[in-house]
Order: C-alpha cells, then structure tokens, then sequence
C-alpha cells in the first residue's frame, strides 16, 4: 500500500524554506561593516554609532573579533560617567557569532534562541567579514522571494493562436494550494471556446475536465501547468504537474476515493469525484503518474462529437 | 418564476443582483456543498443552494451556467466571493432557512413538490 496522504505534500518544497536554506549568510549579511577598536574611548563609540545610525558596532583589532559595543553598553557608562574609558572595558565579550558560510535558517534561529540584535560573521580563518541584523535578512527574502514569484510568473499564461489554420494554443500554470485562483484558467477557456464558436455542450464539458484538472493540481501537486491544443474537431488538454504523483492510480480513478484533507473538503472538493469526472466528460483519457516526476493527464474531446458516455 | 419573484416569495437577503434577475425563468434547483457533484449535474436555468461561501461556488456556477446561488443557513459570502460573483454576473442570495427547508421553500415555489 502506498502512502499518498496530503501532510507528505506539506512538508514538501515550500519556497521560503527553499530560500532560507539555499542562501548564505555571506550573501545576506552587510559586508565592511563598521568596526571600533578596543583602545577607542567610549565616547568615541557613541560618536561613530549616532553618525552611522547604528545601535551596535563589533570590536576588533588586528582583523580579531574582540567584543561588541552596544547603545545599551553606551548608556550606562554614560550613566557611571565612564565615557572617557576604553571600548574594551564596557564591551561584551562573550559573544555568538555566525560564520559566512551557514545557511540563512541557521541565523533565523539564532535570532530566535538568543535576543541579541546582531551577530558578528567570521570567515574561516575567524576574521570578522561582515554583521548581519534581522532587518538584512528580511530585506534579503523579500528581494528573493520576489526573484522567484517573478520567476513563477514568467511561465504564466502563454498563447499562440493560428486561427488562419483553426489551430490554437494556451498554456496556464497552477501554484500549490492556491485555492483563490483555482478555477480561473477554466472560465478563460470556457470564454475562449465560447468566443470561437465551440457548441455549448462542448464547452460544458471541457469546463469541467479543465476546472478539476485545476483542482486536482492546486490540492495534490507542488503546481503544474495545463495547456489546451484545438485542431480542426479535437480539442486536447494536457495537464503536467510537478509531483508529487499518485501513488494508488487504480483507486484515484474510483468515485468516492480520495486522499484529501478536511480543509480540501470544506472548499468543496475531496469528494474522490476529480478523475471519475474528468473521465466521464472526455472523449479520450490517458493518465500517467511517477511518485516523484508527477502526474500528467491528457484528455481529448471532439467538438462534432457526442459524448456517448454522457 | 424569475430570480426577482423568487426572492419576494422566499425568506431571503438579495447580496447580489446578476444577469437575468427579472428575466431569466428558473426551472431548477441543484443544491450541495461538493462542487465536484454540483459540475456535472446537467441542468438548465437553475439555482444552486449550498453551505459553502467561497469564490469556488461562483465559479462552479459560471461553469455550469447555474443563474444564482442561494447561501443557507444565514450564511455571509466571504469578500472574494461576493466580488467574484459581482464580476460574472452572477446572482447571490442568503437565506436564514436550513439546506432542507430552502429545498423545500424553492421546490414549492418552482412546482417541483
């Protein structure tokens, strides 16, 4: 017996996890970071923290991390009257770094574990190379995970018509639990047949085969596209997704059968109609699915055609 | 009986009047929360009751050409939902009624019982 429950999907490549691990810290932290030497008065410090806009600066000498000097350091030499003193007597030694070369999760956690604004990063031969603050890596997802929805969106909505020859062509994607636009690529193809002149029973049923095609991606798989072919009388909807695929398909073809989640079934799908339906509105239907490449699904419905099934 | 008659009758709160409201003569009722069951059905100039207030009702509606949808048991459409249903025409309604007194208070009006 396989296992495809729907918590196996969830855990499954989720983007922002993607990126908190595939970054670096090197590649998110500030890089020629202000430094101060031990031997610097505190006032000094202070100085050089209101003319950058710091709240902290990290000590070093001889490119040897020694301490951090943070306002709140500053505020209490300022209460003692220590201002003359030397950084490194107020300093605070005993600090956490990170290294260049850990993952962005790894500094997420420690942001989390220890309640300091900042870490000192050192490369490997234990040279302070940068500092990283929350603020860095935030602003570093953002610009990522903008990167890849752009990326994402790039394989959107492709047309290609060629209505001289009665041919067409238009590719949609789907995104993984996307609930609020599953469904959209079917009412633009309903429009589409609908505008071209397709009979209305037609159009029904490609509908509806495009609509759970939709559905099942959105639920099931990481995403996928589907795309509609018209030629002369046929018309041809391939609908590849990412994977997960199925891993009982005799029993995914069954009415009634499904692995959805409660959450499926209160947006009023995972009643195990989605193949069984698709099914019964084609022509033609031919499916193929490998656990790790995915599941792709090929329908045909003829447009001068009765479905006899129907 | 059009949408317009239907809601003077019944117990209900018009959220949204579609296309077709004082002119499209319903004949049919298709009434279910599993939208896979709601897309195949096949039925002309109907109105479709359920429980479900999301934007998958509307479009389940589009498809299937239902003309209204007809939210029980007081249920509110959620925002997408009621936007959605505003940009495809389609008429929407809520009802204090529970799923088996609409059915009956519908299949009453329509002759259907």
């Amino acid at each position: 017996m396989g296992n495809t429950s729907l918590n196996s999907t969830t855990i499954h490549h989720n983007v922002i996890l993607d990126i908190i691990y595939r970054m670096k810290i090197k590649e998110v932290m500030t890089k020629n970071a202000l430094i101060i030497s031990p031997d610097a008065s505190i006032a000094e410090a202070k100085l050089m923290m209101k003319t950058n806009g710091v709240s902290g600066l990290p000590v070093v000498k001889n490119r040897k991390l020694s301490g951090i000097i943070s306002i709140y350091d500053i505020v209490e030499c300022l209460e003692n009257g220590s201002v003359n003193d030397p950084v490194s007597r107020h300093m605070t030694r005993n600090i956490i770094v990170l290294e260049e070369d850990m993952p962005v999760s790894f500094g997420l956690s420690y942001f989390e574990k220890y309640r300091f604004r900042r870490f000192p990063v050192l490369n490997k031969a234990k040279e302070l190379s940068g500092i990283i603050t929350s603020r860095d890596i935030n602003a570093a997802l953002l610009n990522e995970i903008n990167l890849e929805l752009q990326r994402i969106d790039k394989l959107e909505n492709t047309e290609e018509t060629d209505s001289v020859e009665g041919k067409y062509f238009k590719q949609f994607s789907t995104r993984k639990y996307d609930f609020e636009n599953a469904g959209k690529t079917s009412i633009t193809i309903k429009k589409f047949l609908k505008e071209i002149g397709i009979p209305q029973d037609i159009i029904r049923r490609v509908s509806i085969a495009v609509y759970e095609l939709e559905i099942n991606q959105v639920v099931h798989s990481n995403g996928g596209t589907i795309q509609l072919f018209i030629e002369g009388e046929e018309i041809r909807i391939k609908a590849v997704d990412t994977g997960p695929g199925i891993a009982e398909l005799e029993n995914a073809l069954t009415e009634g059968y499904s692995t959805a989640s409660e959450w499926i079934r209160t947006q009023g799908f995972g009643a195990g109609m989605g193949l069984p339906n698709i099914k019964k509105v084609s022509d033609d239907f031919q499916i193929s699915s490998d656990l790790i490449k995915g599941t792709e699904v090929i329908i045909k419905i003829f447009s001068g055609k009765k479905n006899e099934t129907n | 009986m059009t949408l317009k008659e239907i809601a003077e009758k019944m117990e209900c709160e018009v959220i949204h009047k579609g296309k077709g409201f004082d002119t499209l003569d319903i004949v049919n009722v298709t009434a279910g929360d599993m939208m896979s069951e709601v897309l195949v059905s096949d039925e002309e100039n109907r109105v479709i009751i359920t429980a479900l207030t999301t934007d998958q009702v509307v479009r389940t509606a589009d498809i299937v050409e239902a003309a209204g949808i007809f939210l029980i048991n007081g249920k509110q459409p959620q925002n997408s939902m009621r936007n959605l249903a505003v940009e495809s025409g389609i008429n929407l309604f809520s009802t204090n009624l529970s799923m088996f007194k609409a059915c009956i208070q519908l299949g009453k009006l329509l002759d259907k019982c």
